[in-house]
């Protein structure tokens, strides 16, 4: 059965203008978020979205290049506000303020702001600005605390509260809220940005209803969830009938008595056109901050499923399209008091890889193999340097490589798809604002997964404190499990690793998951977020492809021939070519397609338990 | 530039603006007794300067009597986007010469697996790194090693390199270190075209400013053999006249800073259109425009308040690739006359981003296109006549345009094919509305204070749609709408821009005169600049202006400084203005919060001769062997196609023929010799003096 748009209410063509047209308000609400914030993770990173619901709270639009990751949970967020603030009294100049991720949050530095939108006295859609904010409160600058064991160690928890009552900002609600959280004068700033985005969608949706009929205005949205549910639908029907299953581990729970790998466990039934997720063999959820709530867990299935289908557009359809089966108290279903720090960059990373994995299954050219890991790694203290003189929370994230894609040559770097609209900050806008010398920022040769398709390179950023009293936080993973690799692709090289007086005698390697390391000044700090997965045996990478990969030095010429079977005879490191030994390469190359012939595992299913995912 | 104080009527002196499109060369002369020129011919790739002499020769002008020539060019742009620029390399402080690569880390696709970025214009062999570093605040933490400069000389001439940008960590506080390398190179090894960031840009973001030297030095080399192959082909035409170049920030500079700075050149046609559409606003009396310039691929909208075109501090060639240069801010929206229509998984219409571009173009061209394409969509609702010259001297093929709308769109959509045709121009309508509400209405400006002023082939076809999607309820026409941005090349200045940082925050009154003699040292360099290439030096108007911010914001807002020295009350002043611009974009300011000045601008301009707008209506085409013989001038009258009316018998009226006082009522179409307006019912217009066309929408 497919949708029939003859028994529409709106004509084909006003739902094409009226879809662009609130899209368009989200990205004007953006467009202001971005330009007016004050920290610059929100300016610089990017780190916010932006959306319009309707009035059930039923996503209807996002922004273009607002944050993957937020998208997900935006319906749960809108429900919890209904929910607990009561339908009664949400009002027309209201601003509702959460950041619970119990209640349809992420992580607590993740702010929302919900704004209804009323149109002759009734209740048409509501907009919301999300925005993370420099640090939520609790023990550690930048709230990643890892090894705390409840939300009460983590963060300043705020349940849905009117922020803004009938226009009249609360300024006692705000002053409790900044009284708690560190560099409070940039989040003012952010919290003032999120209120004009918000007045600013409210506004343009009213000209809109203004323009088109507040009726008209809630048929589109309503057929336009329709839409994107039909347009999943259909394509899932085209997908082969059956359950395909992947794992992809956790390194460790950090508060855990045994530091053992813990599973993220999807099993995908395809049955003609409906699409269910059952995470029910995962792991229970983590003691350490480690965990997701159900409301990420759901977004980070969409994002997967949006990543194979991106011309679907994105909204509330989709949700209806899929569905996950996974009971509470998992480590992607976490219940209160989980702590859930690490939701993005443990969890949620791990989630959207182990779903695309199952895609690989079925529809390889549509998808790829696992990427590099977004990892949190922050720096708090005391800026003494004249004319600074103040507290700094100082954050630093790295784009990694993404996974090999059986549909392109290689994969290229860049942040994974939880984050993939965020920025990095620039290495000259950090040293301005923090006591900080970065010594280098580069792609690190040889860290990707070798395969036919490469996956991309992984990045390092090496840097130092030039003054005394910074404390670090860091919670990421992949440190233990790098991105993994398939169809005889090779797991990356490099996973993600923090390392302290590189290079010297006392190096020491603090690992993904740590809290409150003091560090000195002057001692250097190499910071890596690891490379994709690579797909296809690597002897068959055509040579030519090596040797451009060697003169570029993203493949040294040792990994040529271990990794490739290809022979680098010489380089001329002045005229940046290379010289291959063609006969060698033959014998390589021969004896690597033996031992393939040899290998017992099948193709794609080569994953155990031992630490290392994908599909099986 | 000399005065030529013996014109007599024999020896008139001519003023020429060329611009050199993908397509098309347009060329306009103008006399100091107000005689006007035009002549249009097809562009030459890769030799344009061919296209030029032809154009040029077109004109029946004596080669001795023309001047001056203002010239925007596409050459730059084209040989980006085509990676077609030199063999460049990039030198940067050791540790980050990937910063050209890694970028800024998001994705111009956030979901698409399949998506890659454009590569780097540098590949990664050639981006050499150096072991030097300057700190935050400018203080040299490693010097140059002078045995490092003799392996980098040694690697570039190897590797047969042809241009080098340098870009150092903080060389915007301390260029020294750039300095030197520079230095070292272009002593050893002169014929490389060599470019240092703080030169060309002495700006924070290692990034963007790494990226924009690039595009500088990987652009050097094409234009330095541009205009030598120019100046040798106008010199054997016997042309013998100064030739100056338009930069994308709406000016023009001699050959000689152009070869400084190639890449401002990028865009310099865009720009020309905005120049030539807010000459054309003054002169009709209508200050504040909205311009619409529609082509083939994309829409370029821009925004024209009190005579003057908005500027951005940063343009984006594509994706990843960023100019951060002062220019007209031009946004351009993937809506053109090639935008593909097509429909989605669930059955539903979409246009574009898709286009059928020129090649194979759309399906009435009869050159392989099978998507059903706007220009298509114009063309089965009659808007557009079989004999526009949309592909040079093709017919237009209306059946084929007509059967492949219906098989392929309006049949699967249950809908008639006419119906479909007017479906695909309303939802391309408001996708170019929508990109002026951003431009406007989400950046305190009200379009409905606006003119619409449209140009270009398709834009005049589609500008009361948008306009009434937008509320806009006057639209602006101008005589000769095919060629705007070659008039605007007769319409600019020369302007230069420098900048500096300099962070001042709202109440330092002690480094007040630092700063102002920061200004007064930009502007002393400034006149430097002006005295290579005109002998007008002391006629320079300078403007002083300041990127402000709430302290701890990150985007700025430039604001304009008034005249004279900078004081407190000059200070006092420009931040009350800053209070009201960001009132006036993000509706709200805050004047308890502290304030920071974090750079400062200053823009010399030289005013150049200008053509007289009044007789720009008055042209002569001397040959207008672009257009196809064309059978519709003597059609009076022809079924036209209008959302919500069907066909209505509609006038056909010759835009060339249009005289001051002449009105024009829809139903109907205007056609000029390389465009079409269309008239919906209820739209009526009148002729102004200049023949600009003044159509009042309900």
């Amino acid at each position: 059965m497919s949708e029939d748009i003859r028994e529409s209410v709106i004509d084909p063509v006003t739902f094409e203008v009226l879809r662009n047209a609130l899209v368009a308000v989200v990205d004007e609400m953006g467009m202001m978020l971005e330009k007016v914030a004050f920290s610059t993770v929100v300016s610089e990173g990017r780190d916010f979205s932006t959306s319009l619901s309707d009035a059930d709270g039923n996503l209807v639009a996002d922004g273009t290049q607002d944050l993957p990751g937020h998208v997900g949970t935006i319906p749960f967020t809108t429900a919890g506000v209904i929910e607990h603030i009561g339908r009664d009294n949400i009002r027309q100049g209201d601003i509702i303020m959460m950041n619970d991720p119990f209640i349809g949050g992420t992580h607590c530095q993740d702010v929302r702001l919900v704004m209804p939108v009323f149109w002759d006295d009734e209740l048409v859609g509501f907009v919301q600005a999300s925005a993370h904010i420099v640090d939520a409160g609790g023990a550690v600058a930048g709230s990643f605390q890892v090894d705390a064991a409840s939300p009460y160690e983590e963060a300043l928890y705020i349940p849905p509260i009117h922020l803004v009552r009938a226009g009249e900002l609360d300024e006692r609600l705000l002053a409790l809220i900044l009284r708690n959280v560190r560099i409070s004068d940039l989040t003012r700033g952010d919290i003032t940005a999120m209120i004009e985005s918000c007045k600013t969608g409210e506004s343009r949706f009213h000209a809109l209803c203004e323009k088109y009929g507040a009726e008209t205005i809630r048929a589109e949205m309503s057929e336009l969830l329709v839409h994107s549910r039909e347009m999943i639908a259909s394509r899932v029907e085209s997908l082969p009938d059956g359950t395909y299953s992947a794992t992809d581990f956790i390194d460790y729970d950090p508060l855990a008595e045994e530091q053992v790998p813990l599973p993220i466990t999807v099993k995908m039934t395809v049955a003609g056109r409906s699409l269910t997720f059952d995470f029910s063999e995962s792991s229970p959820q983590a003691k350490g901050a480690i965990n997701a709530t159900r409301s990420l867990l759901w977004s980070a299935v969409v994002i997967a499923t949006k990543a194979v289908f991106p011309e679907v557009p994105i909204n509330q359809g989709i949700f209806w399209a899929i569905d996950i089966e996974a009971p509470d108290g998992l480590v992607c279903t976490a219940t209160f008091p989980a702590a859930v720090g690490g939701a993005f960059a443990v969890c949620c990373e791990k989630i959207t890889a182990a779903t695309l994995a199952c895609f690989l299954q079925i529809i390889p050219e549509r998808t790829m193999v696992a990427s590099g890991n977004l990892c949190n790694c922050i720096i708090g203290g005391y800026d003494p340097r004249p004319d600074f003189e103040r507290d700094y929370v100082l954050y630093n994230w790295n784009e990694g490589g993404l996974g090999a894609r059986p549909g392109k040559r290689d994969n290229h770097t860049a942040m994974g798809l939880f984050c993939s609209g965020t920025r990095n900050q620039p290495v000259e806008t950090m040293e301005l604002e923090y006591p900080v010398i970065f010594t280098g920022y580069s792609l690190m040769s040889d860290s990707a997964g070798p395969g036919y398709h490469r996956g991309g390179l992984g990045v390092t950023r090496n840097f130092y404190l030039t003054h005394e009293g910074g404390t670090l936080s860091v919670l990421g993973d992949r440190e233990r499990t790098p991105a993994w690799g398939s169809h005889k692709g090779q797991d990356a090289k490099m996973g993600n690793q923090l390392v302290y007086k590189a290079d010297t005698p006392e190096e020491e390697r603090f690992g993904m998951m740590r809290s409150r390391i003091p560090i000195e000044a002057g001692h250097l700090l190499k910071f890596w977020q690891g490379g994709g997965g690579g797909y296809g045996p690597a002897w068959q990478r055509p040579v030519e492809w090596v040797v451009e990969d060697v003169v570029d030095g993203r493949v040294s010429p040792e990994s040529a021939r271990e990794d490739y079977f290809v022979a680098i005879s010489s380089v001329d490191e002045e005229a940046a070519t290379v010289e291959v030994d063609l006969e060698e390469t033959k014998r390589l190359r021969a004896a690597a397609e033996s031992a393939d012939a040899q290998s017992v595992a099948p193709t794609g299913a080569d994953r155990d338990r031992e630490g290392r995912g994908g599909p099986r | 530039m000399a005065e030529h104080e013996q014109t007599t009527e024999q020896q008139e002196n001519w003023l020429i603006g060329v611009d050199t499109g993908g397509t098309f060369t347009d060329v306009v002369a103008s006399s100091e007794s107000g005689e006007v020129r035009i002549a249009k011919v097809p562009s030459t790739p890769p030799a344009f300067e061919e296209g030029i002499i032809n154009g040029l020769n077109k004109l029946g002008i004596p080669p001795a009597h023309i001047r001056t020539i203002h010239h925007g060019t596409t050459v730059s742009t084209n040989a980006a986007i085509m990676k077609t620029g030199a063999h460049t390399a990039l030198v940067t402080t050791e540790g980050f010469r990937d910063v050209l690569e890694i970028r800024r880390g998001n994705r111009e696709e956030l979901y698409d697996i399949l998506w890659d970025p454009p590569a780097p214009l540098v590949r990664r062999a050639n981006r050499l790194e150096i072991n030097e570093r300057i700190n935050y605040a400018g203080e040299s933490i490693h010097e140059v090693d002078p045995e490092e400069l003799d392996r980098l000389c040694r690697v570039l001439e190897k590797r047969g390199i042809e241009a080098v940008a340098i870009s150092f960590l903080h060389s915007y506080v301390n260029p020294a270190h750039e300095a030197e390398v520079h230095k070292a190179i272009a002593d050893r090894l002169p014929d490389i075209f060599v470019t240092s960031s703080s030169d060309i840009l002495p700006e924070p973001g290692e990034f963007e400013r790494t990226a924009t030297t690039v595009a500088n030095a990987y652009l050097g080399p094409p234009m330095v053999k541009y205009v030598s192959r120019l100046e040798a082909a106008l010199r054997a035409a016997g042309y013998d006249a100064d030739v100056l170049l338009m930069h994308s920030g709406g000016g023009l500079m001699s050959i000689d800073a152009t070869l400084t700075v190639p890449a401002r050149t990028i865009g310099s046609g865009p720009a020309g259109g905005v120049m030539g559409a807010a000459a054309v606003g003054r002169a009709a009396g209508r200050p504040n425009l909205i311009t619409m310039d529609m082509g083939g691929t994309s829409c370029d909208v821009s925004v024209i308040v009190d005579g003057h075109p908005r500027t951005a501090s940063e343009q984006s060639l594509e994706w990843g690739l960023p100019i951060r240069f002062p220019n007209i801010e031009v946004n351009a929206v993937g809506a053109g006359g090639g935008s593909i229509a097509w429909l989605d998984a669930a059955g539903r219409p979409r246009v574009g981003p898709e286009s059928a571009g020129a090649r194979p173009g759309p399906v009435c061209y009869r050159r392989g296109g099978e998507k059903p394409t706007v220009s298509d969509a114009n063309l089965v609702l009659n808007r557009l006549s079989q004999g526009t010259a949309l592909a040079g001297d093709v017919l237009l093929d209306t059946e084929a345009a007509t059967r492949v709308m219906d098989e392929s769109f309006a049949t699967p959509l249950g809908m008639a094919v006419d119906e479909a045709a007017a479906g695909i121009i309303q939802i391309v309508d408001s996708t170019m509305a929508a990109a002026v509400r951003l431009e406007t209405v989400n950046r305190g400006i009200d379009p409905r204070e606006f003119t619409l002023i449209a140009f270009g082939g398709a834009g005049p076809l589609h500008a009361v749609g948008v306009a009434r999607e937008l509320g806009i309820t006057e639209v602006l026409i101008p005589p000769n709408p095919g060629v705007v941005a070659a008039l605007g090349q007769q319409t600019v200045d020369m302007i230069h821009d420098l900048s500096r940082p300099f962070l001042l925050t709202h109440n330092d009154d002690d480094r007040l005169g630092k700063a102002d003699e920061v200004f007064a040292e930009l502007e002393t360099e400034m006149r430097g600049r002006f005295a290579k290439e005109s002998e007008d030096g002391e006629a320079i108007a300078f403007t002083r202006s300041a990127d402000i911010r709430y302290k701890g914001q990150t985007h700025v807002i430039t604001v304009e400084l008034p005249a004279g020295a900078f004081d407190t009350n000059a200070r006092n002043h420009l931040i009350d203005a800053f209070h009201l611009a960001h009132t006036k974009e993000f509706r709200y300011s805050r004047t308890d919060w502290p304030v920071e000045i974090i750079l400062l601008r200053v823009k010399g301009r030289l005013t150049t001769k200008s053509i007289d707008l009044s007789s720009w209506g008055y042209a002569n085409v001397p040959e207008a062997d672009v257009t196809s013989s064309d059978t519709t001038k003597s059609e009076r009258h022809r079924k036209v196609y209008y959302h919500g009316s069907g066909w209505l018998e509609s006038t056909v009226y010759d835009g060339d023929a249009l005289l001051p006082g002449g009105s024009v009522e829809g139903p109907g179409v205007v056609e000029y010799s390389n465009s079409t307006v269309l008239l919906p019912p209820g739209v009526h217009g009148s002729v102004d003096k200049c023949r600009n066309i003044i159509l009042k929408v309900s």
